[in-house]
């Protein structure tokens, strides 16, 4: 993802300038790209798509600290003074809530701006795009606790924020920019979340808006609830940690929430750790590496992982709790490589002999390539999505099914081709400007639905070409076909055909063993017409598949 | 060149005239002076071979030109449509005399004028007292004063497009200044024979010459007795293109030569890819980023595959996605829909195709794989095109480490990139730990990202029950393609300009 830090901000957070050569060798560590430095603006790539935490500059700083030697926070939560009532009703339509309250914070413009971007990024990553989780900041010392996460009918009215009268859950998703933003999470609904406090006021309408009264929060807001909604509890959770840690870092004090759950009860945002064993072996056999356990346990610790050996081959390793990525002990070798430095490592040749081997297939499409090439045709290269109109209006032909693109970028991409001599024509539309003759080639895939395969779709390979010159004849074109025929040795006879692409009567269909594997014609004024060509033009289509299973048969 | 005079020389010159210029010189003995368009005409030649002959003739002395530049009026474009459909004022003058009033917009509408005809049109009429504007609103008052000016403007124009000889004129000033009529400076050339041409005519004989040897000559022997007209070996010939491989094809076939020479074996897939394969085996969470409609093509039809071959591998892959099943992995902790697994989707990577070679029964191990192939992603900007080539693959061995991927780095940026310098740096992909990218620097081009790699995770190798480690790889193809072949532009990939591809640009 790509995000913009501001680099005074993070020098703040560091206690310490880095030029940016030293900035961008630390970050690399954390597989952070700098893409454009524009003046104090920093614009970063952060590839680690499983590192939510690193899409702020609280997060990266956190990071950066620890490779730079400084000292590193401890995250806490006092006690759970808040109790979050979780209604039956949203089992099934988002269940999980997760709180925090931040104390004493004396927030900036800059912090605040920091934080509703942190909000935004991870409503997107971890939330995505709030369907998972969603995040809302408040003022807690607007609100009164107990709060009651519940359903509430589409008739229910509060003020939305950034609106100064009331708007109903209905009019909220029709009218409130976000409400026609996110309306579809709540799609079907006939009760929709809200989140209440005590005196029943309304904090916020989840996933989609907060309410004007509590849920805004400026530089004068001392005293912040933070709250997460969403359809996984690992994620809510995760999610809180995230906004919770950075108000910390900010200089806030934190506390918990009880979530009252009609069958369970947790208490959130949990800060705790976990441990996970690391074979020693394992990490010298996928390392390559042979390093000593004092090492391996020193350059854990710069990356964040405290060791203790466990055993004679194993580490006993704390993974932080934000450290979510680590998934398997092989996320620790790789941790490990990092902290060593890939560019230490030497290369180590592969223990593997092989022979190289062209696919078969390949091979006679490039004695195919050869061919034509040598009868003069240029060779030309187009996209396999193309659409309908090309395909069977400008061609003339009668529609028949093709495979379909369900979510096409474009009009002119909506499906793939079934044949390669509309992508040729069309080349020559393109081209009317340029020196007649010109003869193109193309090789390549063409689709055809079918049930029987396990992707439904079978693939082929077919050449077309086009001859476009005062004289182009069909016997011109059945010429070029006999080559194809005598050099590969395949015996196929011609027989008659009515494609409306082509003039009536010179037309012609290869067959081979009493299938269609092609056609050769001269192309219907009609479809000349439709692509703006005024030179005569004599195509040929073959299914290279079929002369390849067949070679050397007729010799 | 000195000259020398005599009979010997004329004859000697005569002689070794050119076809065209000896009829030419036959022409002007006639006549002693002709203008180009007549001896065009006389000689039964074209223009450029007459104009041959004159340069030629003139450079010996036989002949002298006289060249007088003489003015020529022509239409413009614009004022060949003001002759078809009538002159804005002339159209606007109808239509206010038979409307009587009219609104000035609705004028420039009914008649689509643009601002400046529009101006024009209303500056005369109201000059000849035809209309009175008031408030935005044309009146008639009478056709007295512009009737006649109108005739004699048609009259103008109808004589320049004629042709026909003009004189000037208040009318024919305003047009020329309006650009409907334009100027054009023609020269116009006296040709005239001189003493000496006069001289060499004597000796000039048109004979009967051979222009294209015939098989029909060659068998009579008839060309024994005739000369061959001499050609002008100097003219231009037509232009012909040779049969071409596309340049990146040609590159696709040069990489995958080195390819084969380091050892690996090309593999193949399907582009129309079951989501399953595409991305569930190779770990990506089901409601990773990317895997949604932005950045996949899902099929609207067929929208479903068959995942009956894979049923005990589709248990494992849903086990470990959900709690790692045996592989010691957390897993994603989300419930994983088989129904989304059956998806059908246009191949977004082609680590798929890496995939498929895992799954199948002829794997090697060990075994060294690659392929070049067609891939697919809803993108559409002057960087990124829908369709797009990639190159990638997999070393498939027992006891493969990360520095063995460290060497394999190296050999492409070193034997394919021809990189000057390399770097390794890490990365991040869902389906390899440890993940490194290859960075390469070249001259010209600076530093690039060259490629990704990596070992691939024990959730994605267990499910499959393979009991080896796999290295893979892929290496930005359109980059290299573009390093390698100086091709500064993405586009010229599927380049549909037919004069790059046969090299004229």
């Amino acid at each position: 993802m790509k995000i913009e830090v501001k680099r005074d901000a993070l020098v703040e957070y560091l206690g310490k300038r880095v030029t940016l050569k030293e900035l961008e060798k630390l970050l690399r560590l954390l597989k952070i790209e700098i893409d454009e430095v524009k003046g104090d603006l920093l614009k970063l790539e952060v590839i680690d798509t499983n590192r939510p935490e690193l899409l702020s500059t609280e997060g990266i700083a956190r990071e950066l600290r620890r490779f730079l030697g400084k000292p590193l926070r401890k995250y806490k939560v006092k006690n759970f003074p808040v109790r979050v009532i979780v209604d039956r009703s949203l089992s099934k339509i988002r269940p999980y809530i997760a709180c925090s309250i931040l104390r004493g914070l004396r927030l900036n413009e800059e912090l605040i701006e920091s934080l509703i971007l942190l909000q935004e990024r991870l409503d997107l990553t971890i939330g995505r795009k709030r369907k998972k989780t969603s995040i809302g900041l408040y003022d807690f010392n607007k609100l009164k606790p107990p709060l009651y996460y519940t359903t509430a009918s589409p008739d229910l009215r509060f003020v939305p924020l950034g609106f100064k009268e009331e708007l109903s859950l209905k009019e909220i998703l029709e009218k409130h920019p976000k409400g026609v933003e996110y309306g579809h999470l709540l799609e079907g609904l006939k009760k929709y979340p809200i989140l209440l406090d005590s005196k029943g006021r309304v904090l916020s309408f989840p996933p989609i808006i907060n309410s004007e009264e509590i849920g805004k929060v400026t530089s004068r807001t001392r005293n912040i609830l933070v709250e997460v909604t969403g359809t996984d509890l690992r994620s809510v959770s995760r999610a809180l940690n995230i906004v919770t840690m950075n108000l910390i870092d900010m200089g806030g004090k934190a506390y918990g929430a009880t979530i009252v759950y009609p069958n369970m009860k947790i208490r959130t945002p949990s800060f705790k750790d976990r441990e996970m064993d690391l074979r020693i072996s394992y990490l010298k056999e996928i390392s390559g590496l042979d390093p000593k356990i004092s090492e391996i346990k020193n350059i854990l610790r710069k990356m964040g992982f405290k060791a203790k050996p466990k055993g004679k081959d194993k580490l006993r390793v704390v993974v932080p709790f934000y450290r979510e990525d680590v998934m398997h002990e092989v996320d620790l070798v790789e941790e490990f490589l990092i902290g060593y430095g890939f560019n230490k490592i030497k290369p180590e040749k592969l223990d593997i002999v092989t022979t190289g081997k062209f696919d078969e297939l390949d091979e006679f499409l490039e004695d195919v390539r050869e061919l034509m090439v040598g009868l003069g045709f240029q060779e030309i290269l187009s996209f396999t999505l193309t659409n309908k109109d090309l395909l069977f209006r400008k061609m003339r032909r009668k529609e028949s099914r093709v495979v379909e693109i369900l979510n096409p970028i474009s009009k002119n991409f909506s499906c793939l081709r079934n044949s390669i001599l509309p992508s040729l024509l069309e080349f020559a539309s393109k081209n009317k400007r340029y020196d007649y003759p010109q003869r193109i080639f193309e090789i390549g895939e063409v689709f055809f639905p079918n049930e029987d395969l396990e992707n439904k779709v079978e693939e082929k390979i077919y050449l077309g070409c086009l001859l476009l010159e005062q004289k182009a004849s069909f016997s011109s074109m059945k010429s070029v076909a006999d080559v194809l025929f005598r050099e590969f040795g395949v015996k196929v006879k011609l027989e008659e055909e009515h494609d409306p692409s082509f003039i009536e009567g010179r037309c012609g269909k290869l067959v081979k063993d009493g299938r269609k594997i092609g056609i050769i014609g001269e192309i219907n004024p009609y479809v000349l017409e439709e692509f703006g060509l005024i030179m005569p033009t004599a195509a040929l289509e073959i299914d290279l598949g079929e002369l390849f299973g067949d070679r050397g048969s007729g010799d | 060149m000195k000259k020398r005079k005599g009979k010997t020389h004329a004859k000697e010159i005569a002689e070794k005239l050119h076809r065209f210029e000896k009829i030419v010189l036959l022409c002007l003995k006639k006549s002693k002076e002709m203008d180009l368009d007549e001896l065009v005409k006389e000689s039964e030649l074209k223009e450029v071979e007459v104009m041959r002959a004159i340069l030629w003739l003139r450079s010996k002395e036989l002949i002298e030109v006289e060249e007088t530049p003489m003015k020529l009026f022509k239409l413009s474009e614009l004022g060949e449509e003001y002759y078809e459909g009538g002159l804005p004022e002339e159209r606007a003058f109808n239509l206010i005399k038979e409307k009587k009033k009219i609104r000035i917009p609705e004028l420039k509408d009914e008649l689509s004028l643009d601002e400046r005809e529009l101006e024009i049109s209303l500056g005369i009429l109201k000059r000849s007292g035809v209309i009175k504007i008031q408030k935005g609103e044309i009146l008639f008052i009478s056709s007295k004063g512009i009737e006649s000016e109108l005739k004699k403007k048609r009259k103008v124009l109808e004589a320049v497009s004629r042709g026909l000889e003009i004189k000037s004129s208040g009318e024919l000033e305003e047009l020329r200044k309006r650009g409907i009529i334009v100027e054009e400076v023609k020269t116009k050339r006296k040709v005239r024979i001189t003493k000496f041409g006069e001289e060499v005519s004597k000796f000039v004989k048109l004979i009967e010459e051979i222009d294209q040897l015939t098989p029909e000559l060659l068998r009579s022997g008839k060309w024994k007795g005739l000369s061959f007209r001499k050609y002008d070996i100097f003219s231009p010939s037509p232009k012909i293109f040779p049969g071409k491989r596309h340049r990146y094809i040609r590159f696709i076939r040069w990489v995958k030569k080195k390819l084969i020479e380091l050892g690996f074996e090309e593999m193949k897939g399907p582009c129309v890819e079951l989501n399953f394969i595409n991305c569930d085996i190779l770990f990506m969470p089901q409601d990773h980023p990317a895997r949604d409609i932005h950045d996949l093509f899902f099929l609207k039809y067929p929208s479903d595959g068959n995942l009956e071959k894979y049923k005990k591998i589709l248990k494992r892959v849903k086990e470990t996605h959900e709690n790692g099943w045996k592989t010691g992995s957390t897993g994603w902790g989300v419930k994983f829909s088989e129904e989304l697994a059956r998806k059908l989707i246009l191949r977004s990577h082609c680590t798929a195709v890496s995939a498929r070679k895992l799954l199948s029964k002829d794997l090697k191990i060990p075994g060294k794989y690659f392929t070049i192939s067609r891939t697919y992603r809803p993108e559409l900007d002057w960087k990124h095109l829908p369709e797009f080539f990639q190159l990638d693959g997999i070393i498939v061995g027992k006891n493969l480490n990360f520095r063995n991927l460290v060497e394999v780095l190296k050999i492409f940026a070193e034997e394919i990139a021809g990189a000057e310098k390399y770097e390794i740096v890490p990365s991040y992909f869902p389906f390899t730990e440890p993940s490194a990218e290859l960075i390469a620097y070249k001259k010209d081009f600076g530093w690039i990202e060259l490629g990704g790699s990596g070992i691939f995770r024990p959730e994605v190798v267990m499910p499959l029950g393979i009991k080896a480690r796999v290295i893979a790889w892929g290496l930005g193809f359109d980059r290299l393609f573009m390093i390698k072949e100086g091709v500064k532009d993405i586009r010229h990939i599927f380049s549909r300009d037919l004069a790059w591809l046969r090299g004229e640009k």
